[in-house]
């Protein structure tokens, strides 16, 4: 693995069920309050429904209407791309300039798991008017980002689960370093779905209360949807605009378990090899790190897998899991998490690890469970998804990047 | 960014490995479709499709490896195993193997097949294996298992333009030394409700595309090294370009190339093809052998590869009319008879729905 250059974050977007933009969602985490609600965009017929983190009706202060006859994916991510584009400063009329390139990543991509129910796909096969093939074909959030901005460079929509939104921003921070682009807008975003509903239910991962991560009590996951949308540039970009980036990406790392599709591995070899990687690439070693943002789902499993590792590679480091705030975000998860890493580097201070009440005294690693000042300006945000992927990013302030 | 494809491995309508692909070339008037029946406003309607044979897969697993995976998953599976084969390191693979899945329609036929689950069993909770296999990126983590590869795994689902952006993250791969090696492929399956949908569309078109292609499935996966390490393979990936076409169309300077076209005489953008290869010297068209799948690029580009390595050009048919194809400054002309190969560098061009474009040029290693 190549030392890798730097890449200039430059703007910040995000939505999701614990905030509409970066900074509500910042003050819901240091609040260390937000809990999940039973679904409200589909009907379920459990006598119990489980919890889920959803958003709710589009913010009209967002700006973004949704556009019912497509996929709510693509809402979430437009408006997570207009927050960064202004975060940015960059304006629509600005980009036509430099060759600008869109890496998101999400659940699904292009599949027909973007039908909003099971009765929709059963109504196609009916009748061929139904819009539902139509939907399929033209909700990717990656061409939605290129049609809201007119843009005509490079685009990738990457599915790998839920570290598809990791993914999407080390790929595109490679965009840049190796001069494919200007510009990249990369991140992740997913909708709650019905399918995804239902699938995690069967997979008897899911917590029928709020989930809990790294928490004695924990017994699964509960999920939630949103979008995070980064903005970076290159070099001669940066100099050109002189605007000041917010962060850096200083290293990526991705590896495959190759053990379980929807178990981690038990010695987390693979999420090691992705943390060496990412390390690596940038030059780091694992004291330089301030805190770690953990995957953090809630699964007795990948919660007792992930501890051991962060005990391994970086003892005494301080880790939180945020998604006792957003809930399980599936392909927007990594984005998220790298979003509020960068915030937190920002102000020095992490929140509570999202509903870890009583630390489970078994794991060797345990989260912050009180705000907790943090020194330093190195983040590592790690993704571990179904498949056997395992992705991780390394950020940075600007400063460290020069 | 640069790679040699070392590997080649492929199945779809024409059969399993390369000789039965050059051999669907030969005999391209001789055409294997199969027929499914599929309910439309007309009534029952029997549907061309060319569907894949994934018994070939059995030669690399056992069969009770074999059981649980579903037709999608054992296409790529087969495809992926003989690329490895090809390139002679099925046994002694390079040290960091990185998998990257390229699919357009994604896992939708399981996803398909795990909601007709819920159906059937009026169960809540579904089936959590076709859950689990209808996770887009299953397939990926499905090869990395059955390779017992550690290397970074990737699955992109972007329509049409799916494998150019899997070719890209390759040799990104590549050039940044994360892998030693990429095993790269293009996967869709034949869903019921594309193919209707296609089907559909089809009949009601009656402007470019005179004689479509008609509904395809298949894997190709290929073996790219980098080209720093090696100089034996097929050919080597030169250079690539993808985008939007959004303002007006110049003319690439392609009088000394060979252009295959992924044209499939459906989507209404591939009017732009004309433009795009007026300068070219000759043209070539597979469609008609793979048939219309979003990937159907990565059998284009396995085809320029096969025809760099072996010095000669197979023979092609067009899925449109020349006519509509060729204007009276066109200079090119169609490759329609096996011929030797004129040229050090081939063109792979496709246009996608919405405006989308990629072009990948292979060149002689």
């Amino acid at each position: 693995m190549m030392l890798l250059s730097p890449v200039a974050i430059t703007g910040i977007g995000c939505i999701s069920a614990a905030g509409h933009d970066l900074a509500a969602a910042m003050e819901c985490m240091y609040s260390g309050m937000h809990q999940p609600s039973e679904p409200r965009s589909f009907k379920t017929t459990n006598q119990k429904p489980y919890p889920v983190f959803e958003i709710g009706d589009i913010p009209t202060e967002s700006g973004c209407a949704p556009i019912l006859s497509l996929a709510r994916t693509r809402d979430l991510t437009l408006i997570a791309a207009k927050q960064a584009m202004a975060d940015a400063s960059l304006k629509l009329e600005d980009l036509s300039k430099y060759r600008v390139g869109v890496c998101i990543g999400t659940n699904v991509g292009s599949g027909i798991c973007h039908s909003t129910s099971f009765g929709e796909i059963q109504q196609f096969q009916k009748d061929i008017n139904n819009p539902f093939v139509s939907r399929f074909l033209h909700s990717s959030p990656t061409i939605g980002i290129i049609d809201a901005y007119g843009l005509s460079g490079p685009s990738q929509t990457v599915v790998n689960a839920c570290s598809a939104g990791t993914d999407a921003i080390g790929l595109g921070a490679s965009w840049i370093r190796n001069k494919l682009c200007d510009i990249v807008i990369a991140g992740g975003a997913d909708a709650m779905y019905e399918t995804t509903y239902m699938g995690f239910i069967s997979l008897m991962i899911t917590d029928q209360n709020p989930c809990k991560p790294f928490d004695r009590d924990r017994n699964g996951l509960n999920l939630g949807e949103g979008a995070a949308v980064f903005v970076m540039e290159s070099p001669e970009i940066i100099k050109q605009r002189q605007k000041r980036p917010r962060a850096a990406i200083l290293g990526y790392g991705a590896s495959a378990d190759g053990f379980h599709l929807t178990a981690p591995a038990p010695d987390g070899a693979g999420l090691k090899s992705a943390i060496a990687e990412a390390l690596q690439s940038s030059g780091r070693q694992p004291y330089e790190i301030s805190f770690i943002n953990a995957h953090g789902t809630g699964t007795i499993e990948n919660d007792r897998i992930e501890s051991q590792v962060l005990a391994e590679i970086f003892p005494k480091i301080p880790f939180l899991s945020t998604k006792g705030y957003t809930g399980h975000t599936l392909g927007a998860a990594g984005a998220l998490e790298a979003a509020f890493s960068i915030a937190c580097l920002e102000q020095k201070l992490l929140p509570p690890s999202g509903n870890c009440i009583i630390p489970d005294d078994s794991l060797p690693a345990k989260p912050v469970t009180r705000v907790t000042a943090i020194d330093g300006t190195l983040a590592l945000s790690q993704s571990m998804a179904f498949g056997g992927n395992n992705a991780v990013l390394i950020l940075g302030a600007w400063e460290l990047a020069n | 960014l640069s790679c040699i494809i070392q590997g080649i491995g492929l199945l779809g309508g024409f059969g399993y490995g390369q000789s039965s692909l050059l051999a669907a070339c030969e005999q391209h008037s001789e055409r294997r479709h199969q027929w499914i029946e599929m309910k439309t406003s007309k009534g029952t309607e029997r549907v061309p499709v060319l569907l894949s044979d994934t018994s070939s897969l059995s030669g690399y697993m056992s069969k009770a490896a074999m059981r649980r995976l579903n037709h999608y998953s054992r296409m790529a599976l087969l495809a992926a195993f003989s690329a490895l084969d090809d390139a002679d390191v099925l046994y002694s693979r390079p040290r960091r193997l990185g998998i990257i899945v390229c699919s357009g329609y994604g896992a939708t036929i399981n996803t398909s097949v795990s909601i007709d689950s819920k159906k059937e069993l009026s169960d809540i909770f579904g089936s959590p294996t076709k859950f689990a296999s209808s996770v887009h990126n299953a397939t990926a983590g499905i090869i990395a298992m059955a390779l017992k590869e550690t290397g970074p795994n990737l699955t992109v689902s972007q329509y049409d333009m799916s494998v150019p952006q899997g070719l890209m993250t390759a040799q990104i791969w590549i050039a940044e030394k994360r892998v030693d090696a990429v095993l790269v492929g293009g996967v869709d399956g034949c869903c019921y409700e594309l193919s209707k949908y296609r089907h559909t569309l089809m009949a009601d078109n009656d402007g470019f595309g005179a004689q479509p292609s008609v509904v395809g499935e298949g894997a190709s996966f290929l073996l790219l090294v980098p080209k720093q390490n090696h100089t034996q393979g097929y050919a080597r990936i030169q250079a690539f370009d993808m985008g939007l076409l959004r303002s007006e169309l110049s003319e690439p300077d392609l009088s000394s190339q060979i252009v295959i076209l992924g044209a499939d005489g459906y989507n209404d953008y591939e009017q732009n093809y004309r433009q795009l290869v007026r300068n070219a010297s000759w043209v070539a068209n597979y469609t008609s052998i793979y048939g219309i799948l979003p990937v159907g690029m990565i059998f284009d580009v396995a085809i320029a590869a096969m025809a760099l390595c072996n010095k000669e050009m197979y023979p092609s048919i067009l899925p449109v009319s020349p006519v509509s194809l060729q204007n009276k400054l066109a200079k090119w002309q169609l490759v329609e008879t096996r011929q030797s190969l004129n040229t050090d560098c081939i063109r792979c061009l496709k246009l996608g729905n919405g405006g989308f474009y990629a072009w990948i040029d292979l060149c002689q290693c």
